[in-house]
């Protein structure tokens, strides 16, 4: 199931809760092969901006175009919810994780076998789980089944809100690591408090303040969060190591290991000098 | 578009809770078992709405949930509808505007009425079966939760749909909620859903410190004033309808 769309792009988005409007004009693209990111407050409207693109929320002016074609989200999307816990509606993991591929006419036998490889994949053992009610896992075991059911039939498009949310250190490692390489030939857009578990080189980054969306590359993002100090919360390992620095041609990125050896290059740097 | 408590101060609001359920109750049993026309059944729903629009209830939710019961009237009228001698469209427009009406009341009474007042109507019905040591204040409880979770299903139905598409359903394709047959797999789920629901209620109420053997005392007190007296006579002149072919004996 190759997918077909490499763009998604906004056009004067209004997006509005009766009489209230949350995000106004609204411009941008999503791209293929990279992660997309959006960042902002609690309440700033990502969540009500993943459930536009999936059609769920129809108060809304302005258009989504699919490599200029207007975006229909029906059959073309996923979307992980913020509360697992309301994707789920059949009666054992295995039926659940197979849904989607039973909803596309797949073979039994090859959604079976489809079905556990992919559960594995998100870090949860298919012999042990295939036949527990969803409801029965723990908070991360959900977050993990979520995001399998959700995935498994590799849509065009891949929404994901706060999926970092209750999961452990190595699975979120894992997630992050499982969503960069889906987002090679998917459009992938994530939801999340944690950008730097996710952001990479290649991220673009949609900050989603006060009604306006700006969009950043990572550099830009860390350049004005470092220097602005009430533009956006860095973690505080980062900034209190990096801000010395800040006037420097290039920042490290958001990750311990990229900022320690940024560090020791320029104290290097510095002994050569004197 | 749930159908839940909606604030307000109009006549219906101000209600005695035990005038409001009682009238809910005869209106409901009033629709559900009378044998008038189409048109009469339509001019009292029509009589109703205006009168719960004069009094400022929020009537745009209540009216707008009916479509959710939209499968089951097509389902009635096609029941009803079908007699010996081929469809009769009458009788299956009066199957289906019994139905909303009783659907109506009931959405309308569970908007102007709160919590409270629920609780309060149901524990007043079951007070004289305390006196042989029936626990009416537990059960007035679970007839109140029971009468919330109805939405709550109906919600749930939504919740369903909206799961299926977040997995790639296609709004016109197989497998969404758009027949019959598509409807009843999702029953046992939606069941399930709500008893599992019922029981993280429970574990919410304790989990805040509720105990149902605890002594109470009332926040609001309510009265019985001018306007219960006029709405009283509703339950009166309903049962005097479906009394009569029985006292005219
Ligand atoms: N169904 C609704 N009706 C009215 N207002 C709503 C509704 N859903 C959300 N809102 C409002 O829209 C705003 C944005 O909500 P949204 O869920 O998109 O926030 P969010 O950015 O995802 O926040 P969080 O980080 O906490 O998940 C909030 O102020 C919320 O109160
Ligand atoms: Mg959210």
């Amino acid at each position: 199931m190759a997918s077909h769309v490499t763009e998604l792009k906004l056009n004067n988005i209004k997006v509005k809760y009766g009489s209230a409007t949350l995000l106004d004009n609204l411009c941008g693209n999503f791209t293929r092969g990279q992660l997309n990111l959006i960042v902002g407050r609690a309440g700033s409207g990502k969540s009500t901006l993943l459930r536009t693109i999936a059609g769920f929320h129809k108060e809304f002016s302005g258009s989504i175009m699919a490599d200029d074609k207007a975006f229909d989200p029906s059959g073309n999307i996923s979307l992980v919810f913020q509360n697992p816990e309301a994707l789920f509606f059949n009666g054992s993991v295995g039926e659940e994780v197979g849904y989607a591929l039973k909803m596309r006419g797949v073979l039994p036998d090859e959604i079976e076998c489809t079905s556990k490889k992919w559960l594995q994949q998100w870090g949860l053992d298919p012999e042990c789980c295939w036949h527990r009610h969803p409801l029965e896992l723990s908070g991360g075991e959900k977050r993990r089944l979520a995001l399998a059911a959700c995935t498994v039939f590799l849509p065009p498009v891949v929404l994901l809100d706060e999926p970092l949310a209750g999961l452990d250190v190595k699975g979120q490692h894992a997630l992050a690591d499982m969503l960069k390489a889906m987002a090679t030939d998917h459009i992938v857009i994530v939801v999340t408090h944690e950008p730097e578990a996710l952001m990479t080189d290649s991220s673009s980054l949609l900050y989603l303040r006060s009604g306006c969306g700006l969009w950043f590359t990572p550099e830009t993002f860390l350049y004005q969060a470092l220097s602005e100090s009430d533009f956006f919360p860095l973690p505080h390992w980062y900034s209190s190591a990096v801000t010395p620095f800040r006037e420097k041609p290039a920042l490290p990125r958001l990750e311990a290991g990229a900022v320690h050896k940024f560090i020791q290059e320029w104290r290097r740097a510095d002994a050569d000098k004197l | 578009m749930q159908i839940s408590y909606k604030p307000g101060s109009g006549l219906l609001h101000r209600l005695n809770p035990l005038t409001k359920g009682t009238v809910a109750f005869a209106a409901i049993i009033f629709f559900s078992v009378n044998n008038l026309s189409g048109a009469v059944i339509a001019t009292i729903i029509a009589g109703f709405l205006l009168i719960c629009k004069l009094s400022g209830v929020a009537l745009l939710d209540v009216i707008m949930s009916i479509r959710r019961i939209g499968l089951l009237l097509v389902i009635v009228a096609l029941i009803q509808g079908f007699s010996v001698d081929g469809f009769n469209p009458m009788l299956a427009v009066e199957a289906v505007l019994r139905i909303v009406g009783v659907f109506l009341v009931a959405g309308v009474y569970l908007t102007i009425s709160s919590q409270s007042e629920l609780t309060c109507f149901w524990e007043a019905c079951f007070r004289p079966l305390a006196l042989i040591g029936f626990p009416a204040r537990e059960f007035a409880l679970i007839m109140v939760i029971a009468v919330r979770f109805f939405p709550v299903i109906l919600g749930e139905i939504e919740r369903i749909r909206m799961a299926q598409i977040a997995r790639g359903a296609r709004l016109n394709g197989g497998g969404l909620l758009s027949s019959a047959t598509a409807l009843m797999p999702l029953m046992i789920p939606t069941l399930t859903q709500a008893v599992i629901r019922a029981g993280e209620l429970a574990q919410a109420m304790e989990a805040r410190g509720y105990r149902v053997s605890a002594q109470r005392t009332r926040y609001q007190r309510f009265r019985f004033g001018f306007i219960d007296l006029i709405a009283a006579s509703v339950p009166l002149l309903i049962f005097y309808y479906l009394l009569r072919p029985f006292m005219s004996e």
